[in-house]
């Protein structure tokens, strides 16, 4: 897959969790950046990264991440297992 | 004798023992208490004095010193939560008539744009006034959902607190060697329970990142810091279960304490296989009690006290008095349904500014003490615990936060235009969600961003739902029953 498809798809799943299509995101994006993004949006944009892109991520992995970015290299890392 | 005396009592005692400890960065109690008085020397060069102060809820360090040295100061602190809407914030500000907030300098720009009518007041490590100052009646107000559209103030005094942590210091007697979680935003009053909790008693408070899911931030701090004293929302279970956390398990965990929402036995079942060596409880109370007014110490008789599969909210603090009563205020008999009326020096004085509010929810008896009418319906079961039964009116918990789907409602209208809209609220899995109906057609994203500008993250609905024209019931009211079958099942 390339950068570009897994970008698009990973901001696709943003769309749809916030459901907001102008949304904006990028690798820096935390959630302090975006309103309503608490407890049960993250936990939307987990899941809906795991149905996206076929994958399993754990709390352990979670815990780790502080950004878009690390959820982006996160999921290059799984995709590429 | 207050709360701030036995925080400085500490202070001289353990200057060099560990106060508070955010990520990798820890203070001692000295240092706490310099960062303090550096807040409290600004705020009294600046004549602030006997006030409210906003408190910009940024979750670091500074900002526990900041709550600390606001006290210190002789004022008291309003949480300014930065994930609250602008207009929400702006009712804070008017309602409690606010001036100025404390903030770091950093975040100038973003306090500006949330807040512009305060003037903001920047931490500092200079320390110009060493006194400290008398302290304020009132320690703290915190705001909460109201059913009309603007939220409702509860000024909380340090008498108040006094007497809660009267109980609290019998209850749970800490020191030094114990590690207290916080990991609630400071507009949730279980905030300062465990502020107090820890500090009062010399124990170091160790504080959870409040981003993402605080549930797994939280697990990461009990697990990084070994932290024993840890209190959690029972909702919290579902994250740790469904990111599979829970397999590793957190020995050091001696006490729990549950709070915020009703407690279903699975999730302290779940919970110890996790928290091996935990003792359970499960705190209630409203936010007009001061923090809980009834804990309930789980033991070996708890399987046979359950009701629908929920643990007792137990008996109440030492410094509260309680009443059940039907609906005409007369107590009822024993295990009978009634009322939860809490009385007692741990009950505020009557909401910000709405006194006919007040008056439908307060009274004080021929003794001369406050008691708060819950709207809370309960019995008590056979081992004279409290069992909570339902709400009597439309106010839910979301994330341990109090809504009235009437707010909700009220700003869904708004939004739409029109006053058909109607807002349930459903459990998922242990996690409750609300979700908005409109009659006609809603474009849900429009409705949603206009609802962000104006509602909190938990008050917002997870579905906008265009129904083409409202079920209506026998009453002729609309027939909430059908809209959930038909959309929620």
């Amino acid at each position: 897959m390339s950068n570009e498809e897994l970008t698009a798809r990973v901001y696709g799943v943003f769309r749809k969790v916030f459901k907001n299509e102008g949304i904006s995101v990028h690798r820096e994006t935390t959630a302090k950046d975006i309103a309503g993004w608490d407890s049960i949006t993250h936990l939307d944009i987990i899941s809906g990264m795991e149905e996206e892109f076929d994958v399993e991520i754990t709390g352990f992995e979670v815990m780790n991440m502080s950004n878009v970015g690390d959820l982006y290299d996160l999921l290059t890392q799984k995709l590429a297992e | 004798m207050t709360v701030i005396s036995s925080i400085l009592q500490q202070v001289q005692q353990h200057p060099n023992a560990k106060s508070i400890t955010l990520g990798a960065e820890t203070w001692t109690y000295a240092q706490l208490y310099q960062k303090s008085m550096a807040v409290s020397s600004s705020l009294q060069a600046q004549g602030i004095k006997n006030t409210s102060v906003g408190l910009f809820t940024d979750n670091q360090l500074e900002m526990y010193a900041g709550l600390l040295g606001i006290w210190l100061s002789g004022n008291a602190y309003v949480p300014i939560n930065h994930k609250f809407p602008k207009e929400r914030l702006d009712k804070i500000v008017q309602e409690r008539h606010l001036q100025h907030v404390l903030c770091q300098s950093a975040s100038s720009s973003e306090v500006r744009d949330l807040v512009a009518a305060l003037q903001p007041i920047f931490y500092t490590d200079e320390v110009t006034e060493l006194q400290v100052a008398e302290p304020y009646s009132l320690a703290y107000t915190l705001f909460t959902s109201g059913s009309t559209g603007v939220p409702k103030g509860i000024p909380i005094g340090h008498d108040h607190l006094l007497a809660l942590m009267q109980d609290m210091w019998e209850r749970y007697p800490l020191s030094s060697g114990n590690k207290v979680l916080q990991a609630f935003e400071l507009s949730f009053d279980v905030s300062i329970a465990c502020v107090l909790l820890a500090w009062t008693q010399g124990a170091e408070l160790v504080v959870a990142d409040l981003n993402g899911i605080t549930a797994i931030n939280a697990f990461k701090a009990i697990h990084d810091h070994q932290v024993d004293f840890v209190t959690l929302p029972p909702s919290a279970l579902f994250y740790l279960r469904r990111l599979k956390m829970l397999k590793m398990t957190q020995p050091w965990v001696t006490k729990t304490l549950f709070t915020g929402e009703a407690l279903p036995y699975s999730v302290v079942q779940e919970w110890l296989t996790c928290a091996v060596n935990s003792t359970v409880d499960n705190a209630y109370g409203p936010t007009e009690g001061t923090v809980w007014s009834m804990i309930d110490a789980l033991d070996d008789s708890i399987e046979s006290q359950l009701m629908n599969g929920l643990c007792p909210i137990g008996q109440p603090l030492k410094t509260i008095d309680m009443r059940i009563v039907d609906e005409k205020g007369m107590d009822v008999k024993e295990g009978e349904q009634g009322e939860l009326w809490i009385g007692g020096p741990q009950i505020f004085h009557g909401y910000l500014g709405q006194p006919e509010k007040t008056m439908e929810v307060l009274f004080q008896d021929t003794t001369g003490i406050y008691w708060y009418k819950t709207g809370d319906i309960v019995f008590k079961n056979a081992f004279g615990k409290v069992m909570y039964v339902n709400r009597k009116d439309n106010q839910v918990q979301v994330n341990g936060y109090r809504v009235e789907l009437g707010e909700v409602e009220h700003h869904l209208r708004q939004c739409v235009g029109h006053d058909a809209g109607v807002v349930l609220a459903q459990q998922e899995n242990g996690v409750t969600a609300l979700f908005a109906f409109v009659e006609g057609t809603a474009e849900e994203q429009l409705v949603l961003a206009a609802m962000r500008e104006k509602v909190p993250g938990y008050m917002l609905p997870r579905n906008v739902f265009s129904v083409p024209q409202f079920p209506i019931n026998t009453s002729g009211k609309i027939d909430k029953q059908t809209l959930r079958k038909n959309y929620l099942t």
